[in-house]
This record gives C-alpha cells, sequence and structure tokens, in this order.
C-alpha cells in the first residue's frame, strides 16, 4: 500500500452550496501533507469528510486501499485525530478520558497511557478534571488521544492553537519522530505557513474549496529563489541606477524602501558602489531565500508588485 | 453492546439520577398520602380498592418518569451532540447505531426498574395504610395479586418504550429543551390511562405505545449515518 488517501472528484454542499468541489488529493503512506490555506477555505470540511464524519455529495475518498461508504467505521481505528478544538468529557480527569478512548478503539496496552501522557510533557496532571484544563493543556490532551493508540495515519485540524512556542516546538518535534521513527503519515492543517514550512513534505494549497495546488516541498525550494535583498533610502532611485548604470533588469521593488535582484552576474562590491557613487544610502545589503511565505503569497494569493 | 453501555455508565453520573428517581416516589407517596389523609370522605370515594389506588399510582409514576426519561435523553444523548462530544464518539470505529442503541438501553433499563419499582412501593404503601387505617381494608386474592404483576409488567415496558419518542422530537433540533418539553407533552396526553381494568386497557393500548416508542427510535437508529456531523 503506498497511498493511504486518495480522492477522486470529492464535492460536498451545504444547502446547495458547494464547500468542497472536485478535490483530487493524493497522500502517500510516510508522508507528512500540509494543508495550507485562508479561514474558511474548507480545511476541517475536507477532513471531516475523510473521517465519514460528513457525507460527501458527489466524489469517493479512498482510504488504505478500500473506498468509503456511508456505513464504514472500521478503518477509523488507524486513525488518531483532531478536530476543530479538543473536547472531552469535562468531568472526568485527563486519565479518564485516555481510558475510554483506549476502550472505544478497542485498544489494550499497558502503560499506553502514562506513555502518550509523557510524549506530550503532560505526565503529571494527577487528578484534574478537564473542565480545569488551560487551553494548551487541552491541546496536548488532544495531541495525546490522538497518538495513544499508535495510528498509521493522523489527521490534525490547527494542533498548535493555543500552544506557546515551547509547546509548538515540542509538538513538532514529536511529529517529526513520529513521523521519522515510526512511519506515521500525518495531515496537518494550519494557516501558519512558517510551521507547515518547517514539517511537511508535500503540501495542498485550498482556497474557497478547490485544492488549488499539490506540489512536493522540495521541488518548490527549487522555484524559491535566491536573491540580493538591498535595503536603501530611495528604492525607486536605486532601481533606475540598477537598470541605467549596472544593464540589470532581474529585480523586483518591493517597497519604498526595498529592492530584491535575482541576478547575480555583477559582484556585490560593484552593485553597492554604484549605489553609492549616485547618492543611494544603503541600510542593509543581504543574501536571501523566499520563504514558503512568500511563494504562497506570490502564487496563490496573486499579488505580485512589479517594479 | 454490554461493553458499550458500561463505557456510557462511566460518562455519566448515575448515582444522580437514581437520586431523582429516589426523591420524585418519596414525592409522590407524600402527595398520595396526603389525600389519603386529608379527608377521609373523598378518600373513602378515591380509594375504593386495590385495583383503583394501583391505577392511581401507575399514572403518577408513568407521567413522572416519562418526563424523567426525557430529561435523561437529553442530556445523556443529546447532550453530546451539544458539547460536540459525538464528532469524538462518531470517529470511532464502531456503528453508530450501536453507540447510540447502547445510551438508549441505558436509559430504558434503567427506567424500566425505576417504573416497577415505584409503582410497587406507592401500591404498598397505600395498601399498608390502608389496612392501618380502614375499618375495611383493602384485599386482594391470590389470583388478583398476579394479574396486577403481569399489568404492572406490560404497563412498565410499554411506557418505557414509549418514552423514548421524545429523543426523535429533540434530536430534529438537536435541543434537549425540545425533548423534555415533547417528554411532558407526552407524558400528559398518554400517561392518565385511568379507566377500567377492561381488555382493552391491558392489552391493547400498551402495545400501541410500545409500537409507538419503536417507531420512533427507529427512525431515529435508521437517520444516523446519513447524518453530518
Amino acid at each position: 500500500m503506498d497511498t493511504i488517501l486518495k480522492t477522486h472528484n470529492l464535492t460536498k454542499a451545504f444547502n446547495g452550496v458547494e464547500v468542497i468541489s472536485n478535490v483530487n488529493m493524493t497522500i502517500r503512506k510516510g508522508e507528512i501533507y500540509g494543508f495550507l490555506g485562508p479561514n474558511g477555505a474548507g480545511k476541517t470540511t475536507l477532513m471531516k469528510l475523510i473521517l465519514n464524519l460528513i457525507k460527501p455529495t458527489s466524489g469517493q475518498i479512498e482510504l488504505f486501499d478500500e473506498a468509503l461508504t456511508y456505513s464504514s467505521y472500521e478503518f477509523l481505528n488507524r486513525i488518531g485525530s483532531i478536530i476543530e478544538t479538543a473536547v472531552f468529557y469535562d468531568r472526568l480527569t485527563g486519565y479518564e478520558n485516555l481510558e475510554l478512548h483506549c476502550e472505544y478503539m478497542g485498544y489494550h496496552e499497558d502503560q499506553a497511557i502514562e506513555k502518550a501522557l509523557q510524549m506530550v510533557d503532560l505526565a503529571h496532571i494527577g487528578k484534574k478534571k478537564v473542565k480545569e484544563y488551560s487551553l494548551g493543556m487541552k491541546q496536548r490532551l488532544a495531541l495525546a488521544r490522538a497518538i495513544i493508540t499508535k495510528p498509521e495515519l493522523l489527521i490534525l485540524d490547527e494542533p498548535i492553537n493555543g500552544l506557546d512556542p515551547v509547546g509548538i516546538k515540542d509538538m513538532r518535534n514529536l511529529l517529526k519522530k513520529l513521523n521519522k521513527e515510526y512511519g506515521v503519515t500525518i495531515l496537518i492543517s494550519s494557516h501558519i505557513i512558517s510551521e507547515i514550512e518547517q514539517i511537511a513534505d508535500k503540501i495542498g494549497i485550498i482556497k474557497n474549496g478547490h485544492l488549488i495546488q499539490e506540489i512536493k516541498l522540495e521541488d518548490t525550494r527549487m522555484e524559491m529563489k535566491t536573491c540580493f535583498e538591498i535595503v536603501v533610502n530611495d528604492s525607486k532611485k536605486a532601481a533606475l541606477i540598477l537598470l541605467n548604470t549596472l544593464n540589470l533588469e532581474n529585480f523586483k521593488v518591493i517597497d519604498d524602501t526595498t529592492i530584491r535582484l535575482y541576478d547575480f552576474k555583477h559582484p556585490q562590491t560593484e552593485i553597492m558602489n554604484a549605489l553609492i557613487q549616485n547618492g543611494i544610502q544603503i541600510d542593509a545589503f543581504l543574501k536571501k531565500k523566499d520563504s514558503l511565505e512568500d511563494y504562497f503569497l506570490k502564487n496563490v494569493i496573486g499579488g505580485e508588485t512589479s517594479a | 453492546m454490554h461493553k458499550l453501555m458500561k463505557l456510557e455508565s462511566k460518562k455519566y453520573n448515575f448515582k444522580r439520577y437514581i437520586f431523582k428517581a429516589i426523591s420524585i416516589t418519596l414525592i409522590l407517596i407524600t402527595f398520595l398520602l396526603l389525600i389519603f389523609f386529608a379527608d377521609q370522605e373523598i378518600s373513602g370515594k378515591t380509594f375504593m380498592d386495590i385495583h383503583q389506588i394501583y391505577m392511581l399510582s401507575k399514572t403518577l409514576v408513568n407521567i413522572s418518569f416519562l418526563i424523567l426519561a426525557s430529561v435523561m435523553l437529553g442530556r445523556i444523548v443529546i447532550g453530546e451532540y451539544d458539547k460536540q462530544t459525538i464528532s469524538i464518539l462518531f470517529s470511532y470505529p464502531i456503528s453508530r447505531k450501536k453507540l447510540i442503541l447502547s445510551k438508549l438501553l441505558l436509559i430504558c433499563s434503567f427506567i424500566f426498574i425505576a417504573i416497577i419499582c415505584a409503582t410497587t412501593l406507592l401500591t404498598s404503601t397505600l395498601y399498608v395504610v390502608s389496612h392501618i387505617y380502614y375499618d375495611t381494608p383493602f384485599d386482594i386474592t391470590p389470583q388478583g395479586y398476579w394479574s396486577l404483576l403481569v399489568n404492572l409488567l406490560i404497563n412498565s415496558l410499554a411506557y418505557t418504550c414509549l418514552s423514548t419518542t421524545s429523543l426523535y422530537f429533540g434530536l430534529k433540533k438537536k435541543s434537549s429543551t425540545r425533548t423534555i418539553i415533547a417528554g411532558v407533552i407526552i407524558a400528559l396526553f398518554l400517561g392518565s390511562n385511568i379507566g377500567d381494568f377492561s381488555l382493552a386497557n391491558i392489552i391493547l393500548v400498551p402495545i400501541v405505545f410500545a409500537v409507538v416508542g419503536i417507531f420512533f427510535t427507529s427512525m431515529v437508529i435508521k437517520n444516523l449515518e446519513q447524518t453530518d456531523i
């Protein structure tokens, strides 16, 4: 089984309005797949469709090499998930919630709960009832619940929601570890591009219910260009100088004070000299690589600032 | 199924419901005793024989516990929808039908036993009191005893089934308030089954009630797999 998930023209409409349209996505085994998209794009809806919580209007989902039907449910014990804000049985403690979870999943392993709590740094929650937990603690408990049965596929909807920077780093490391050491396939959604960038192998970009692009991160890295980023006091004047004095065209004016140069024919010093001699004040001159955020904004949101 | 019911009982504090059931029973006993002692003349006419007091107890118990059942349904079934824990529950590798059915069976078993105990308690209390205070106390023949028992069992079963009807109405709007209101309406209209100990009363009416209850429950269960969460 090479592909864990495949969707064919998956469509979902609520009251006649299509919220997911003809989505064809593929997730291979062992991959970390990042869902990227603005609020309301349909990321959570797609995840619910995969979990069979929502039924498709048309199209098909193939999970673990089997097509999903209205009444499918056995596949669910191979999946761990966090959908929307994590909910628990508030009257019970975190430990009891996990106990219930294991019972329902049919998972019986000694010390599994202790291990899972340790992995998410909640080892000493003791007898505290979940209604007394902070948001960060609930998120951690949700992650513990998702991973405790050692699932083959993890579906995580904005899992870093509510976590502090340390928590975010811990979760990132934990997910990477689960992926590398246990071969867990992970589907993770976020609007925080920098987080996805650090962890995903493949990215699916969703906008208005359409899967606009599916790209491997290594491919984007080739497209994300290196450039010289020059911070000056007057970028328009500097642009003219680059054009007229150095015959450089391959650059972009980002704003009043920033230019990005994609041409490396001329050495740094030559460019700097040309600018200084013409009265331009240089505040910074860096070699920079496009981040995924720039790539995303450029190619997806479709805004390009031009010279 | 048994295991599922056990898991359900862990999620909710059943002691609370036992406490409520006992309180209801005590209130009803007090109510009946008040009538009994208030006015010997009136009570003399109301409590003519064992059948009458049984009918009266039965009616009061049916109405009260039907409402209690809809309260429990509201909290145990609809409550999961309210709190969104239903999305966790339905992401388990167990059929949705079984999950909801286990909740229903748990509540129904509880209500069934409660109705039997409460009706027995009420009737027995009045029976004992009649022996102490009446010149002509209620009497019961062995055959009469059995016919009452059979009637009790059929009645409890029928009303237990009927009590699940309120779930259908509450689930439509995913509201526990609606469930309780539906329960109250059903209880007030159908709870009073006062009349003669006629054949129709013993057999036909309870069967109709049970069928109605089962019908509405099956409607609920049938739609589960198509519903979006």
